[in-house]
């Protein structure tokens, strides 16, 4: 999934940036060599070119930095986009045909695509739109003739159009790498699945096929009359055999819990010592990192293990916090147990009867 | 006089199990009728009967467990749903609906004749499985609970104890009974109204576990 996302990001940051030096390279290389070539500048076009120039270095310098550029930032930056477009526009002679005095057409324009990268292009449009009518509006005022205005149009027409269609362009470019993206996730998270309930199926059989050599000699014995049901051993391997079949068929329903999938490793193993262990599970399972999973069973197991007899095992998942417990007849040994990292293992001793608990708070 | 009882379960051997924990118990519980079918529990002697204690695996189908439960609610009757199946949803539903407890099957018989005791007089009984039940509930309209009833509902599911939960929070054990009434009672006093739920309510008043205020 990781990489993925990794995709899509670097596909979109490079057409971001791709956009931002056509930019730069606009203002810093052929506007710059077409001004120093060219009359001396106006107040107005200096000013206009200079807060161009801030708005090209701020954009460049949140993508380096940041990675993306913030909503505030795009928006003050097309507030001077048009102001420069007002201003600039306003000051060249209100003569038709494009020249090179309307350098800063086609800037102001890159400088837009840049800053409303990522939203729908009718943002872009607007932005185009509105600089169209402020390069327009000078020369409609000064009563043009006909081919003057279509001489406006062509040029207008190419330089905003152009530009417009690359802003579709990166719209859609920006659609399909999501769309990339969304399907990498679900065929990650259908094989996931699929390995999951593979796992999940092998080990049911395998349990299954348990049942066959345990459970059915058993039943088998005392149906025949050769185990006798007041023999104490016999009483034990049936609440073994019992509790170990309430445990599978209940597990269907909590496949998705990892917590509990392992703690039903633990308890296989606790079975075949003789302990007979019921197993309560409430709340919906939570994602939980592998070492605070390993952190609430490792001292649930060793309890397990020692234990002697009947156990009861209860995991509650509650919306903020994980708690496992174990109690059981105490055993006679007893081993020091330590939290791992954020799992806290809180244990106590009465009437012969040990109760460990394994918690951990998610937040 | 003892508490009298009606059975409602599809296997024998559990029935007999009843039986006997019932007969060994003080107060003194009786168990009047039995059957495989909720109808034992509407006709004569079973209509009568203090508590209903009911299987919900009868015919393993939802609706129909609503259906027959909802009825001896609104009946009057006290139902102790007592049953193999262990999903919170059922015993978050059932709460909702009025029963007096809800009890698995896995649970010791202590807990099923401390509820028979407790739903013959009103009083609220929370066994830990349902304490487990109520402490995962995550559902939106809940009733809320205090950090202290949740501690004592979470420790009382894992220890099914309640000497061990007051060892650990260094309370007595009175104490933990206390705040395991007054989440029972909050969810009596939550969902659609019941005559037994209202019971409960007014018991608990009178008892002095809960003032009307705080309802």
């Amino acid at each position: 999934m990781r990489s993925a996302v990794y995709v899509r990001r670097r596909l979109v940051a490079a057409a971001r940036w791709m956009l931002l030096a056509v930019a730069l390279v606009v203002q810093f290389g052929s506007n710059a060599a077409l001004l120093v070539g060219t009359t001396p500048m106006s107040p107005v076009e200096l000013g206009g070119y200079v807060a161009l120039g801030i708005v090209g270095a701020g954009a460049a310098a949140a993508l380096t930095l940041r990675r993306s550029i913030p909503r505030w930032y795009a928006a003050g930056g097309c507030v001077v986009l048009l102001a420069c477009a007002g201003a600039l526009s306003a000051d060249l002679p209100p003569e038709g045909a494009l020249r090179a005095g309307h350098w800063s057409l086609g800037l102001i324009g890159w400088y837009g695509l840049v800053l409303l990268f990522g939203l729908p292009p009718r943002w872009a449009g607007l932005l185009l739109g509105a600089v169209g009518v402020l390069y327009t509006v000078p020369v409609v005022a000064e009563n043009p003739t006909t081919t003057g205005l279509a001489n406006l149009g062509v040029g207008l027409g190419s330089v905003l159009g152009l530009q417009f269609a690359v802003a579709l362009g990166s719209h859609l470019l920006a659609g399909i790498a999501r769309r990339a993206q969304a399907t990498a996730d679900e065929e990650q998270q259908v094989r996931i699945e699929e390995e999951t309930a593979a796992a999940v199926a092998a080990n049911h059989e395998r349990r299954y096929a348990d049942l066959r050599e345990a459970t059915i000699p058993l039943l088998r014995g005392l149906a025949d009359g050769e185990l006798d049901p007041r023999d104490p051993v016999v009483r034990r391997r049936c609440a073994v055999e019992a509790a170990r079949m309430r445990r599978l068929f209940a597990e269907h329903a909590d496949s998705g819990d990892r917590l509990v999938h392992e703690l039903g490793g633990i308890i296989d193993v606790a079975e075949r010592h003789g302990v007979s262990v019921h197993l309560t599970v409430r709340g919906a399972p939570t994602a939980l990192p592998d070492n605070v999973r390993a952190g609430l069973l490792g001292p649930i197991s060793e309890a397990l293990v020692t234990a002697d007899g009947d156990a009861k095992v209860t995991v509650l998942h509650a919306p903020d916090h994980v708690r496992v417990a174990v109690r059981c007849d105490a055993p006679g040994l007893q081993l020091p147990r330590d939290g791992s990292g954020e799992v806290e293992v809180v244990e106590s001793t009465s009437g012969g009867q040990l109760w460990l608990e394994t918690s951990w708070q998610s937040r | 006089m003892a508490i009298s009882v009606v059975v409602i379960d599809d296997h024998p051997a559990i029935t007999a199990g009843i039986r006997t924990w019932y007969a060994q118990a003080t107060p003194a519980i009786e168990v009047v009728a039995e059957g495989t079918t909720p109808d034992v529990a509407w006709s004569p002697p079973g209509d009568t009967a203090d508590v209903v204690v009911l299987d919900l695996n009868l015919d393993g189908t939802a609706s129909s467990y609503q259906h027959t439960v909802r009825r001896l609610v609104d009946a009057g009757r006290r139902v102790i749903v007592y049953t193999m199946r262990d999903g919170q949803d059922v015993a978050i539903s059932c709460l909702d609906l009025g029963v007096a407890a809800f009890v698995t099957k896995a649970e010791g018989h202590e807990h099923l004749v401390a509820a028979t005791v407790a739903a013959a007089e009103n009083r609220p009984y929370l066994p830990p499985a349902l304490a487990g039940a109520i402490a995962a509930n995550r559902e939106p309209l809940r009733p809320q609970l205090s950090e202290r009833e949740r501690e004592v509902l979470e420790l009382w599911f894992q220890s099914e104890s309640k000497q061990l939960v007051a060892d650990r929070m260094n309370i007595t054990p009175r104490t933990v009974g206390t705040y395991l009434d007054r989440v029972r009672l909050k969810y009596a006093n939550v969902g659609r109204p019941a005559p037994t739920k209202a019971a409960l309510l007014a018991r608990a008043v009178q008892d002095g576990i809960v003032d009307l205020g705080e309802l």
